[in-house]
């Protein structure tokens, strides 16, 4: 995968947008960071004993008091974390050396990332690993290579240019990525300073906008999947919204454009709509719905099975993340990073 | 050579005698990403933006051909053009040439083929490969015990170095070898690598990490061993530590031996790590050390403003350090926040490193630390995998810093609000601080008004008051 275009802020606004906890900050504020909630508390234990405890934020802890797994989340609490990990000693060795006993280097990486899900997976099975909070009740199916390829085709088939214009409340551009995957050849991602010197200045009209990467794109780089034009700020509220029916409705209303809009988008706007159906209707019908609802449920699993990428991968990727960043606590500001 | 070049090399060769005051700053240039029509500009914009120098590295994997030959001279690739164009526009020049110098190329620029052979692997205790992910590709981590690894690298090392011998050696200041300063090596594939060339391995920690040493040291002297024979003299070798100088598993064994080149630690994880760090290295090091600060990022790794690699690259200043490389202040891909363009045009970030330099210019570099400022990775409860980026986070082990602050009759309002660095009869000041932080000297020896304020991240140069007697 190749990278264009981006330069340090850009790039950070990105980032930041999906990851806040990656934030780039200066020296002179880590005393700050460390008095902020929030962050990864790690414990490395055995026979019911901590070897060892770090806090992402903070460092060492000391933890004298540790009866097991079953008090990480009292711990979590106790620390400020959003997020905790649990690693029996010598577990992460382990780990590592059944994964470099599995993979062929000769192999695509991709192989070898799902290997590593797979010594994660025994790991937690083993019980000598420890995730909380639990983000994927239930476990997911561990997907193979033929499904993150079909996933890939369904989201961005090869030989096809797909794009996202962010921007900020004043209509100002706040971030643009061109992601391009070209017929035998790597994938490549064209940032923010890249699309502006060619496309020149974008006006926030999210027509006209539009038209112009299309043109562009469609010049240079070949067709286009999809392109999505909206605000930094309503993408980050619907990123983390746990409503049904959040993205569908923004859609309806404009708030975000997606043009063209690919089967995918569609199929899974549809399923957000059937969800939100169901959820309304089960709030007003109460127990009468019941009967019926299995089937509405069957229905959508079975349209979103076969046209969404949730259905594919067999995991609610957009879910997963909403839950994340949830716990992840505040965005960064896209009027507030204006610092190179 | 023009009169500017000349006096910034004379400052270079006679580093030793401290001569001058001023850290020196190289701007590291992935040179064989970028039009050869386009150095002249780029180099020329450099010196503008107050450079004294290019840091080149020279990756292996570019200029290996695919029948094992070497490719020193085609036009992306001429080795000594770029560093004829450099010297033309009046900068001092560094060359690395690793076998692993750059962190934006697959596998650190060691070549696929090499890595295929699986003689090179470290190897885990299940004799599976240990494996390093370099921009997402799982990646063999080599074997620095492997005669097949060995052998390799020296011969690249021996290749560049004879090539350099035979056109441009004379004009470069620094040669570089060693596996990187940047690299996220997994600290196992050194201490417990289960490679049939590295012997055998006891469960002692204290036995593991010596055998490490050993292993690495033995490494190092084998690379410098060819440099030297190829050409290269004794005072252009410096050798590069794998991460962390304080975690760094060699660095103790060749501070004596060699000049060395160090990581220093993220922006991120504070003033006062960073400030040990360099403080710590320039403490050990007795044959000299050169700091890479960090400049952008790679896509794969955790995103830095240009604001905030400047504040970390003050603290290194300011901490003493004697010359800096800002990695990777131009680059044509593979990399994000360069100062200049592909073009060489400099971007409106590249105005804060500018400012940046304006304003340590009065900073002093460190002649005599303390011995006592040194300080090792204390033997860890952590196992050794990624060490070398646990204690750039600081999350290695806790340790007490010298108080120069109080040595000196300085009084602060927050214990951890700045730090303090006499050199002869000039004091640098620097805030550690998210708040202006206000340093009292109650005997008015360093400041008129017996106080300062300093800003959040600031720092302050001040000469000793005449009378002042402390």
């Amino acid at each position: 995968m190749h990278f264009e275009g981006f330069d340090a802020k850009s790039w950070h606004r990105i980032v930041t947008l999906f990851a806040p906890g990656l934030a780039s900050r200066p020296p002179n504020e880590h005393a700050l960071r460390a008095r902020t909630p929030g962050g990864l508390l790690v414990i490395v234990h055995k026979d019911n004993q901590v070897r060892a405890a770090m806090h992402s934020h903070r460092g060492h802890c000391d933890i004298a008091e540790f009866h097991g797994v079953a008090s990480i989340p009292k711990l979590a609490e106790q620390w400020e974390a959003r997020f905790a990990v649990a690693i029996e000693e010598g577990a992460v060795e382990l780990m590592l050396d059944r994964w470099g006993a599995r993979v062929d280097p000769k192999e695509p990486a991709l192989e070898a990332w799902l290997l590593l899900i797979d010594a994660v997976r025994e790991l937690v099975d083993e019980k000598k690993l420890y995730f909380w909070p639990d983000l994927v009740p239930g476990g997911a199916p561990r997907p193979t290579r033929a499904v993150i390829d079909a996933a890939s085709d369904l989201v961005l088939p090869a030989g096809k240019v797909a794009f996202a214009l962010l921007f900020r409340d004043d209509a100002t551009l706040d971030a643009a990525a061109v992601i391009a995957r070209p017929v035998g050849a790597p994938v490549t991602v064209y940032g923010t300073e890249k699309v502006v010197s060619s496309v020149g200045a974008l006006s926030g009209d999210s027509r006209r906008d539009l038209s112009l990467m299309r043109a562009w794109l469609e010049r240079e780089l070949g067709p286009v999947h999809f392109g999505v034009h909206t605000q930094s700020s309503t993408l980050e509220a619907l990123l983390r919204s746990d409503q049904p029916g959040a993205w569908s409705r923004a859609f309806n209303e404009g708030q975000v454009r997606i043009e063209p809009t690919p089967p995918w988008v569609v199929a899974a706007l549809g399923v957000d709509i059937a969800r939100t159906a169901i959820a309304i209707a089960r709030g007003a019908l109460g127990s009468l719905v019941d009967r019926v609802t299995p089937t509405l449920e069957s229905a959508t699993r079975m349209v979103s099975a076969r046209a969404t990428l949730s259905g594919i991968l067999g995991l609610d990727l957009g879910s997963l993340l909403g839950s994340v960043l949830r716990r992840s606590g505040a965005s960064t500001s896209s009027n507030t990073d204006d610092v190179d | 050579m023009n009169g500017a070049h000349e006096e910034i090399h004379h400052a270079w060769d006679v580093e030793g005698s401290k001569s001058h005051t001023r850290a020196k700053r190289f701007a590291m240039v992935r040179w064989d990403t970028i039009e050869p029509s386009r150095w002249s500009r780029g180099f020329f914009a450099l010196r503008e933006l107050g450079f004294d120098g290019v840091d080149l590295p020279i990756v292996w994997s570019v200029h290996e051909r695919e029948d094992l030959s070497w490719d020193f001279t085609s036009a992306q690739r001429n080795v000594a053009a770029v560093v004829h164009a450099a010297r033309t526009a009046g900068l001092a020049v560094r060359v690395r040439v690793g076998p692993r110098c750059v962190e934006s190329e697959p596998a650190f620029g060691v070549p696929r083929r090499v890595l295929e052979d699986t003689a090179t692997h470290a190897r885990n205790a299940r004799r599976g490969a240990v494996l390093e992910p370099i921009a997402l590709v799982p990646t063999p981590a080599p074997s620095f015990a492997s005669r097949a690894f060995i052998e390799a690298s020296a011969s690249w090392v021996r290749a560049v170095v004879s090539h350099l011998a035979t056109t441009s050696l004379a004009e470069i200041d620094a040669l570089v070898v060693g596996p990187g300063t940047f690299a996220p090596l997994r600290a196992d594939a050194l201490e417990s690598d289960h490679h049939p060339d590295a012997g055998p391995i006891t469960a002692d920690r204290a036995e593991r990490r010596a055998r490490a040493e050993h292993i690495l040291v033995s490494y190092y002297e084998r690379l410098l061993d060819e440099a030297q024979r190829a050409g290269a003299s004794e005072r252009q070798l410096r050798a590069s530590l794998i991460g962390s100088p304080s975690a760094a598993i060699a660095a103790r064994a060749l501070a004596d031996k060699i000049a060395l080149d160090a990581s220093t630690p993220f922006a991120a994880s504070g003033t006062a790590t960073i400030w040990r760090d360099v403080r710590s290295a320039l403490a050990r090091c007795a044959r000299g050390v050169h700091f890479d600060v960090g400049c952008g990022s790679s896509p794969f790794s955790r995103p830095l403003r240009n604001r905030d690699a400047a504040s970390a690259a003050r603290v290194v200043l300011a901490a003493g350090a004697p010359s800096i490389t800002v990695r990777y202040a131009w680059t044509g891909h593979g990399w994000v926040g360069s100062l200049l363009d592909p073009e060489g045009t400099a971007q409106r970030a590249a105005m804060r490193w500018r400012a940046l330099f304006e304003e340590c210019a009065a900073i002093p570099v460190a002649t005599a630390v303390d011995a006592s400022e040194a300080v090792d990775a204390e033997p860890s409860w952590l196992p050794p995998i990624y060490a070398g980026w646990l204690a750039q986070y600081d999350l290695l082990s806790k340790r007490t810093q010298r108080d120069t602050l109080a040595s000196e009759g300085l009084r602060c309002d927050s214990s951890q609000g700045a730090f303090a660095r006499r050199e002869g009869m000039t004091l640098v000041l620097l805030s550690a601080s998210e708040k202006p932080v206000i340093v009292h000297d109650p005997e008015h020896v360093w400041l008129d008004d017996g106080m300062v304020e300093i800003a959040p991240g600031a720092l302050l140069v001040c000469a000793r008051r005449q009378g002042g007697v402390r």
